[in-house]
């Protein structure tokens, strides 16, 4: 029975081993220097600040400007791709031909590099280029390298977004459609209720704890955003987060203070303002998915 | 063809156009030669060729990223299909004293954001004198809450029936979990694996901060020097690094294009 139980830890050890050092024990040291003023130039200058790191991050301009570009994405970002998942989502559920092959092609962003699907949007939205180009003819927009002109580069980052992560909505949608038991629409149909009806008074409403877990899990995806607006913001010289801020994420910001300006207790404090948002959303998203299942 | 099955079927290819043409695009700028000319466009003299792709993969460190990305995701992902698998199944199928605080904890651990390890990580990894090296980017992420959490609720779910007939037969708790329980995860292990690669594949920003010369880059990294360093001025040679390091998981995900579809579409809920 001894033998047994070492055993079992032996299993165990490996996984905790690992979790305890690049996990637990980082989280609690991000935690106990974001109340400590620590310049990682000088670290034995180190010392505690109380909540003046968190105090200070709402004195600062480009935090706030940080949390209000990040806000302006949840807003846009997140209803535009759920609409977007869904009709997707609607138009492939009935039996197509083909269906598996759209279905490839809208799941593919998703699954690429985001720094490299925002280097290519940005380079389609250049001066002079195809994106920009159709937009000057059709909606007389001007002939600006998108990804350095304010506020042309913050929409150009909800754009990129929006096309790379609905696919990915399109798939819970999917998955949600098929839940819905057939007899109701055949009950429908008995009674003589018309597609669109039937789409109206079954299929949305029956969607509604698809839609929720998108939209929280939507939000959470959108609190993280980095990668794009950071790829999109330093093209050409330009520096991540701006034109003048306006690109500038909650996540850029830490980074940012972090690894340029080596205020890690600065950033941590940031860091521990972002978590807590997705750590709400998180919570919320778990219970639905239990819900679920 | 009713007439909703038209407007169905241009509404849907209409979409289609607009998510592929971006990847057609780079694919078409990464053949325009560049000899001369800059990221102006449209590229006038529109003469194509292999000039980008031989210069990508004769010049600079292509192969090498290729070798890091491969290398590092390779060793994440096989490291956590087994490290997982072995804690889920101790904590799943076992009464290990302490097993259910572990099991929360690792809950706990799940829903912390990546941000908000980037900064302690890379202080750590100062310390460790990893900076640069293979280590900073494969050790810390050889086990993860997630994977665990998704093997233990697979693990869940096997009859007790089989466990018992093979400890009657003296298989012990390791030679349950590697001769039992691990040849029935399949399906489990594929999902992981896929969002695993994935995810690693593609993930930027920690990469980014431990790596600073460009032969320990990574793909993304290399994507982002490339467009914005190397060839800032050269946007057809950028393209070209691009389809090179798009080619891999592009491939992999038509190849294996349902499994991705459903392996990271559940994953990604559960996780």
């Amino acid at each position: 029975m001894r033998r047994e139980s070492a055993s079992r830890f032996l299993l165990l050890a490996p996984a905790l081993a690992i979790l305890a050092v690049f996990q637990l024990y980082p989280i609690v040291y991000a935690f106990i220097i974001s109340f400590k003023a620590f310049n990682f130039l000088d670290p034995s200058a180190a010392h505690w600040v109380g909540l003046g790191n968190y105090v200070s991050l709402f004195t600062h301009g480009s935090f706030r400007r940080a949390v209000l570009n990040t806000l302006l994405l949840l807003v846009t970002v997140v209803p535009l791709q759920t609409i977007i998942g869904l009709v997707i989502a609607l138009l492939l559920n009935s039996r197509l031909r083909a269906q598996g092959l759209y279905r490839t092609l809208f799941f593919l962003p998703y699954v690429t590099p985001p720094v490299a699907v925002a280097a290519i949007l940005a380079y389609l939205f250049t001066l002079n280029g195809p994106a920009t180009l159709a937009l000057v003819h059709t909606l007389h927009l001007p002939n600006v390298p998108w990804y350095a002109t304010a506020p042309y580069a913050i929409i150009l980052v909800g754009l990129t977004t929006v096309w790379m992560q609905a696919g990915f909505y399109m798939v819970l949608y999917l998955a949600g459609l098929q839940d819905i038991p057939n007899e109701l629409y055949e009950a429908a149909r008995v009674d003589g209720a018309t597609t669109s009806q039937a789409t109206r008074f079954i299929t949305l409403p029956m969607l509604n704890p698809t839609t929720f877990l998108v939209i929280v899990m939507g939000i959470i995806a959108t609190l993280q955003v980095f990668d794009v607006p950071y790829m999109i913001s330093g093209l050409g010289g330009g520096v991540p987060g701006g034109p003048a801020n306006s690109t500038l994420t909650m996540v850029m910001y830490l980074y940012r203070e972090a690894f340029t300006n080596f205020n890690m207790g600065h950033a941590s404090a940031a860091a521990f303002v972002v978590f807590i948002g997705i750590f709400a959303f998180t919570l919320v998203q778990r219970r639905l998915f239990r819900d679920r299942t | 063809m009713t007439r909703t099955r038209i407007a169905q079927y241009t509404l849907l290819t209409a979409l289609a156009i607009f998510t592929i043409f971006p990847f057609l695009w780079s694919l078409y700028a990464s053949f325009v030669r560049t000899d001369t000319l800059l990221n102006v466009f449209p590229f006038p003299g529109h003469t194509f060729g292999w000039d980008n792709y031989r210069f990508m993969l004769t010049q600079g460190h292509m192969l090498r990223w290729y070798w890091n990305s491969f290398l590092v995701t390779a060793s994440i992902t096989l490291a956590n299909l087994l490290i997982n698998s072995m804690a889920a199944y101790a904590l799943a199928r076992t009464r290990i004293p302490g097993g259910r605080i572990v099991f929360i904890a690792v809950i706990g651990l799940m829903m912390v954001p990546p941000q908000v390890l980037l900064i302690p990580i890379y202080i750590l990894v100062i310390h460790l004198g990893w900076i640069n090296s293979y280590w900073a980017l494969i050790v810390p992420f050889l086990a993860s809450p997630f994977g665990i959490f998704l093997m233990h609720q697979f693990f869940s779910t096997l009859p007790r029936e089989l466990e018992e007939a093979a400890r009657i037969d003296g298989l012990s708790v390791t030679g349950l979990f590697f001769r039992i329980a691990l040849p029935l995860s399949g399906p489990a292990l594929a999902a992981q694996a896929i969002f695993l690669f994935v995810w690693n594949w593609n993930t930027f920003a920690y990469p980014s901060i431990v790596e600073s010369s460009a032969h320990m880059f990574t793909l993304p990294v290399a994507i982002y020097q490339m467009t914005h360093t190397t060839y800032s001025n050269q946007v057809a040679k950028s393209m070209a690094g691009i389809v090179l390091a798009l080619l891999p998981v592009v491939l992999a995900y038509f190849v294996l294009q349902r499994r991705f579809i459903e392996g990271i579409a559940h994953t990604g809920v559960k996780g």
